[in-house]
């Protein structure tokens, strides 16, 4: 962007344009205005411009429309809520997977036991196999073929 | 009698109630700002059913943003600077720089104008030659580089003023000042290649 600085007179015409100088200085600017066709042009040129710009200024919306936007607005609020919520979902759902984590490992304070320890096998089972696998640790594992209601 | 006229509540109050999750409090803010916004959505993107859709989504993004704002500056220019931000991302969706040069083009060679004429005795609609006169002041509009262009319309159509132009872009008054300046030398540049009658 090639845009060097602004004169004094470019910043004071333009600030007296959009109505942003004080009593004193809008004073100095009519008074240059006065004895200066060219500094008159420029403002003129200005205010073509801001009366081109106009004829492009949308229509206001209807109250309508604003109470269409508001039913959307309204519902799409209650899917995000303010973020402040977020950071307390983000900490609940911490808490919540610690929780699950401490239950599924140690429920009610008792620690898991895969270990059962088998007193007696009921024989009127169809079959059953004792496994004792190198690769499980040394468990043994029972499989039973219960056969017996289908058979009756 | 003395009338005892009750204050509505000032921003600062209904955007804490907001916080809190009073939706009557963020409605009354909707209610003081939507118009505005919409103003502000329509002169930049020009479709009022898109500006329509930028007002939904500023007032959503700022309900869910409300944690973070510091009330440093005020709601409503925080709330354009959002709503900038959504017509911004809008129009990067929307639109080319291709489609624009091509506009840029067919309108520097004078394609197009000859359909926009001055009202005469023999076709005096002066409501049709302003809306058409419009469109290309628009499109004139569209032309220019986005930095420029937001400037223009927040002064000229949206009626700012410097101080609030600054907080809403976060720019310094000199380049705010700096930017309408060539923004508006730039756009009468335009006008006069496009032989825009005054």
């Amino acid at each position: 962007m090639n845009e060097k600085q602004l004169s004094e007179h470019e910043v004071l015409f333009q600030r007296y344009h959009d109505g942003e100088l004080d009593d004193a200085s809008r004073e100095k600017v009519e008074s240059l205005l006065a004895g200066n066709e060219k500094y008159r042009g420029s403002l003129r040129s200005y205010e073509r411009l801001s009366a081109l710009l106009e004829l492009t200024a949308p229509e206001a919306s209807d109250e309508l429309a604003g109470r269409r936007d508001w039913e959307k607005i309204a519902s799409g609020l209650e899917s995000t809520g303010p973020r402040k919520s977020r950071k307390t979902t983000y900490w609940l759902g911490l808490a919540a997977a610690a929780a699950l984590f401490i239950f599924l490992y140690y429920p009610f304070g008792t620690p898991i036991n895969n270990e059962t320890m088998v007193e007696s096998i009921d024989c009127t089972y169809d079959s059953f196999l004792l496994l004792h696998p190198s690769s499980d640790g040394g468990h043994t594992i029972i499989w039973i073929n219960d056969h017996s209601s289908v058979r009756n | 009698m003395t009338q005892i006229k009750a204050q509505p509540p000032d921003d600062r109050k209904l955007v804490e109630q907001a916080r809190s999750g009073s939706q009557a409090a963020f409605r009354s803010l909707f209610e003081r700002y939507h118009a505005k916004i919409y103003r502000l959505a329509a002169s930049m993107v020009g479709s009022s059913d898109d500006a329509h859709d930028i007002v939904q989504q500023t007032f959503i993004r700022a309900f869910s943003s409300l944690d973070g704002f510091k009330q440093q500056s005020s709601f409503y220019t925080w709330l354009y600077r959002i709503a900038l931000n959504a017509t911004t991302d809008y129009r990067r969706k929307q639109s080319t720089k291709l489609e624009k040069e091509a506009v840029r083009d067919r309108l520097d060679h004078g394609q197009g104008l000859e359909k926009i004429a001055a009202p005469t005795e023999q076709a005096p609609d002066e409501r049709l030659y302003r809306k058409e006169l419009a469109e290309v002041i628009r499109k004139a509009v569209d032309t220019l580089g986005q930095e420029h262009r937001e400037i223009l319309i927040l002064r000229e159509i949206n009626g700012l003023s410097y101080t609030e132009i600054t907080e809403i872009t976060g720019l310094e008054p000199g380049t705010v000042m700096s930017r309408l300046h060539y923004a508006r030398k730039n756009l009468a540049e335009t006008l006069r290649r496009w032989k825009i009658p005054d």
